[in-house]
């Protein structure tokens, strides 16, 4: 059995983050990574956003310089397996009547009513893998 | 959504949090590379009684940047027939397993192959915080 690894394009990957419904953010939290999941939305301007109401999440994406997102699935019934990360920094977005768009566009709600601010990521690499077997 | 929309968030107890670590495959471990948190994806078997994640690596980033980190983070996460959404996060220490006979063991317990190939060495994390939620939604 030979494994192979495929490298995503840049056009794969914003199809794959913009139709995942949910992924996870890495931030340094005290010193040591931290993985939260996240109902995100890919925008083609924003690039990443993610509403957070949590504290701990929140700060530690802000404060540190770097945060890195991503999502991952299985296809062709469990014998691939792909993944796609975003590394950058997070900005809140300011504009109220953005963050009302983007949270219209979410494709899972829960965590809905209590998260009020929105961070999005400016990337700085995006790569993507698809991983499967061959007998 | 509407505005009367309403979640409901619950912290897990340890044993729930162990059944998901057990019952998942697919995981992401969180590591720091040069600065910066990065995530990989990784098929993991649960060990029960030590309450640690084992999986397989290449030799590569994950490998020796794990290995150089004192605390990395492991994750599992999902959504239940009913909408719920949860996830349980590890925070702990990981070393290389070389033990032959525990990783035969692993190697049987994994629920898939796609990643397996070509990788020699295992991880092994050593929990240190666990925690674990759930998130209903309440119309």
């Amino acid at each position: 059995m030979t494994t192979w690894l495929e490298h995503l394009s840049d056009d794969e990957c914003r199809e794959r983050l913009a139709s995942a419904a949910l992924g996870r953010i890495a931030v340094m939290v005290d010193g040591h990574p931290e993985i939260f999941p996240v109902n995100h939305v890919y925008d083609p301007t924003l690039g990443v956003a993610f509403p957070t109401n949590d504290r701990t999440k929140l700060h530690a994406a802000l404060e540190w310089p770097w945060i890195s997102f991503e999502v991952d699935g299985i296809e062709d019934g469990g014998e691939a397996g792909w993944s796609v990360l975003v590394v950058g920094h997070a900005l809140e977005v300011a504009d109220p009547a953005v963050c009302d768009d983007l949270r219209a566009r979410r494709h899972v709600r829960w965590g809905a009513a209590s998260d009020h601010r929105w961070l999005h990521i400016e990337a700085t690499k995006m790569t993507g893998r698809r991983i499967s077997y061959v007998l | 959504m509407t505005a009367k929309t309403r979640t409901w968030l619950e912290d897990l107890p340890p044993e729930s949090c162990a059944d998901l670590l057990e019952h998942s495959w697919l995981g992401r471990l969180g590591v720091i590379t040069a600065g910066h948190p990065e995530i990989f994806p990784v098929n993991h078997v649960y060990e029960r009684e030590t309450g640690c994640v084992v999986f397989p690596t290449g030799a590569g980033t994950k490998l020796h940047t794990a290995l150089s980190s004192t605390l990395v983070a492991f994750e599992v996460d999902g959504v239940d027939e009913d909408g719920a959404g949860w996830s349980v996060m590890m925070v702990g220490s990981a070393e290389e397993e070389t033990d032959p006979g525990a990783i035969a063991r692993f190697t049987g317990l994994r629920r898939s192959d796609w990643a397996l190939s070509e990788r020699s060495h295992w991880l092994r994390i050593r929990p240190g915080k666990v925690t674990g939620r759930r998130i209903y939604l309440v119309e």
